[in-house]
């Protein structure tokens, strides 16, 4: 997949004009107060009305951005978004992994899943070097004093 | 005197045998970690960070300095052997560091940056000492404009002295203001922006931002930009370990005066160790007898970035520890150390924390010493780190930043955190957007925040009273002639050549 930089800035200005739209939404319901007494939400407007106005002047250069600048006419690489892609769906999915399965069948499933993206030797190999480095993490940071969630497995190591 | 006694407790302090164990253990894994491609000091700190949290507070900042002291002299290891820079202060060091490894004097190379280092972390030590004490005695007497002052032009020139664009720099400034108000106010006890997710009445901690900026965000970029195996890496040599007389001779001036430069540059916020490499190296090519040598391995090229380098860590300290201002993510990562343990940098610290000080203060100069002995004799050692497979090394160190996180609070929710700022981190590093600001700014913004609101509470909602006071309004104007100092110079030379 191939992104043009000027498309790239105008979404990312979009996304922080979004942000702090939401933003100064969220501190609606808060209590501004006076200069002389400034309450909850007095730093959250002057930072909400701040990145509003950032944001606009932003999405305005990146609009006005000339395309010679946005590399058009230079040669584009293929980039390998998917090995990205896949590690952040693992390292979103991991926290509910751990919430359910405790760390150790978890952090071996994930490390393992992150080892296959980055094809690092066979599947077997993968496999082992997951759960070896899991169970040694657990084990050196629960000496370090480390409190990991720990079910069956993690207690019988400990 | 009295500093000297507070010196003496502090070594009592520092040479316990498990201190002494956990400057060494820091410094080794510091360098370890700093030694691999991509991670620079402030990454090696967020992912190294869990392995201090279960120490007693003294014992886990001695071994996080050791960290930062040992990740600084890894990055120098393979800009050298590898002419690839761990971060940006490094680059120096690869112009004349590999350019000298290629000629077959890698050893003496690698010696030079050790003994530089530890010449200007000694020196920067003493400037430390005297520093800190001194400039926490007179900010005891700063009230909330000054901290407001201080936390407001400490931004500022932060924003203007990084390499990215001034606006995008801004929006990273106000972007970690707005995270870090998320959570209870502390004045008026409100829950803000927490859209009734409990965890997040704690607020959006330091560590799992940094970590998914620095760490994941790294470890993404790895994976999308894949590794090369085809590197040429320079081997070293037992025997080739020391320098010539003449590479000696040629070292001392430009160590010495970068320890200088290098301490008075780590007190300006922003990237000052990478600032005053760049500096140290035009001074030393100036200054030199041999500039043609400059960009082929002239050692001065070497010598003097790689001291200054070292020096404004110890001189990035001051404002930490008398202030409990980080103007660096490296600092800042201190901090957070410290408020992990409940210990609040700043002007008290050093009257209620003297053990802590003290004992940081002498850990630093075992630190240095440590970096001398291991780091010499093991380069050899360590350039085989660099063999191991990214494609292992990547999963291990998400691993350890899932760890580091969680064991914080021991919040499902850090680890979403984490993983969202790792992906926000990636896609805005190809746009320019540099996350010193926004970490900085989640640091220090909660300080910004309650010294504006007691402030105004002060002066009865009289910001001009607020900014007039005699030290605030020095801050605002130095701050401004700083900043327009170079558009100052610029104008006079346009005029002078209209002129010619």
């Amino acid at each position: 997949m191939h992104l043009k930089h000027k498309k790239k800035e105008i979404v990312t200005a979009i996304a922080m004009l979004i942000f702090s739209l939401v933003y100064l939404y969220g501190g609606v319901d808060l209590r501004v107060g006076t200069a002389r007494n400034p309450g909850a939400g007095f730093f959250p407007l002057l930072i909400g009305l701040s990145l509003l106005v950032s944001s606009c002047l932003y999405l305005y250069q990146a609009s006005r951005q000339p395309r010679a600048a946005s590399n058009e006419d230079e040669p584009v690489e293929k980039l390998n978004l998917w090995v990205p892609a896949g590690i952040a769906v693992v390292i979103f999915v991991y926290p509910v992994l751990l919430r359910y399965m405790y760390f150790i069948p978890s952090t071996t499933l994930c490390l393992f899943a992150l080892f296959r993206l980055m094809r690092f030797k066979g599947w077997t190999y993968s496999l082992l070097a997951a759960l070896v480095i899991a169970v040694v993490i657990f084990v050196l940071f629960s000496r370090l004093g480390v409190i990991l969630p720990n079910g069956a497995v993690e207690q019988f190591l400990l | 005197m009295d500093v000297l006694v507070n010196l003496m407790s502090g070594f009592a302090i520092a040479m316990q045998p498990s201190n002494l164990f956990y400057a060494l253990v820091g410094v080794f894994l510091g360098t370890i970690t700093g030694v691999l491609p991509g991670i620079g000091p402030t990454a090696a700190m967020t992912i190294l960070i869990s392995f201090t949290l279960g120490l007693e507070a003294t014992s886990s900042t001695i071994m996080f300095a050791g960290i930062y002291y040992g990740a600084m002299y890894g990055g120098s290891v393979t800009s050298i052997l590898l002419n690839m820079p761990g971060e940006a202060a490094s680059v120096v060091t690869c112009v004349e560091g590999y350019q000298m490894a290629k000629k077959g004097r890698a050893g003496a190379a690698l010696t030079m940056a050790a003994i530089g280092s530890f010449v200007a972390g000694t020196i920067s030590i003493v400037g430390l000492m005297i520093g800190a004490v001194f400039l926490s005695s007179l900010a005891l007497k700063f009230g909330p404009p000054e901290f407001l002052a201080l936390g407001v032009c400490g931004l500022i020139m932060l924003v203007r002295m990084i390499d990215a664009p001034l606006l995008k720099s801004l929006i990273m400034v106000l972007f970690g203001m707005a995270v870090v108000s998320v959570g209870v106010d502390p004045m008026s006890g409100n829950e803000r922006f927490t859209f009734g997710i409990y965890e997040l009445g704690q607020g959006i901690d330091f560590l799992p931002v940094a970590m998914g900026l620095f760490g994941i965000a790294e470890v993404l970029k790895v994976a999308r930009e894949g590794s090369d195996d085809h590197q040429q890496l320079i081997s070293v040599r037992m025997r080739d370990l020391f320098p010539t007389r003449e590479e000696w001779r040629r070292s001392v001036a430009p160590i010495l005066r970068g320890s200088g430069l290098g301490f008075v540059m780590g007190l300006i916020p922003g990237p000052s160790h990478v600032i005053s490499t760049f500096v140290s190296y035009a001074c030393e090519k100036k200054l030199s007898k041999h500039p043609e040598e400059f960009g082929h391995g002239a050692i001065e090229g070497l010598a003097g970035p790689e001291s200054a380098n070292n020096a404004a860590v110890g001189g990035s300290f001051i404002p930490l520890m008398a202030l409990g201002i980080p103007f660096t993510t490296a600092t800042a990562m201190i901090m957070v150390s410290l408020l992990l343990h409940n210990i609040v940098p700043g002007p008290t610290l050093v009257r209620d924390h003297p053990d802590l000080f003290w004992g940081l203060i002498a850990s630093m100069y075992v630190g240095n010493m440590t970096l001398l002995v291991i780091n010499i004799p093991f380069a050899g050692i360590l350039s085989k780190i660099m063999k191991i497979p990214t494609e292992f090394l990547m999963p291990v160190i998400i691993a350890l930043c899932w760890v580091g996180v969680f064991s914080v609070n021991n919040s499902f929710v850090d680890l979403f955190i984490l993983a969202l700022f790792g992906i926000v981190g990636f896609f805005l590093a190809d746009l320019k957007f540099d996350p010193a600001p926004l970490v900085l700014a989640l640091v220090i913004g909660p300080m910004i925040e309650s010294s504006l609101r007691q402030s105004l509470k002060m002066t009865g909602g009289s910001i001009g009273e607020v900014v007039t006071r005699p030290i605030s309004l020095t801050m605002y104007l130095v701050t401004a002639l700083i900043i327009m100092v170079p558009y100052l110079i610029k104008i006079l030379r346009n005029k002078r050549f209209l002129k010619e």
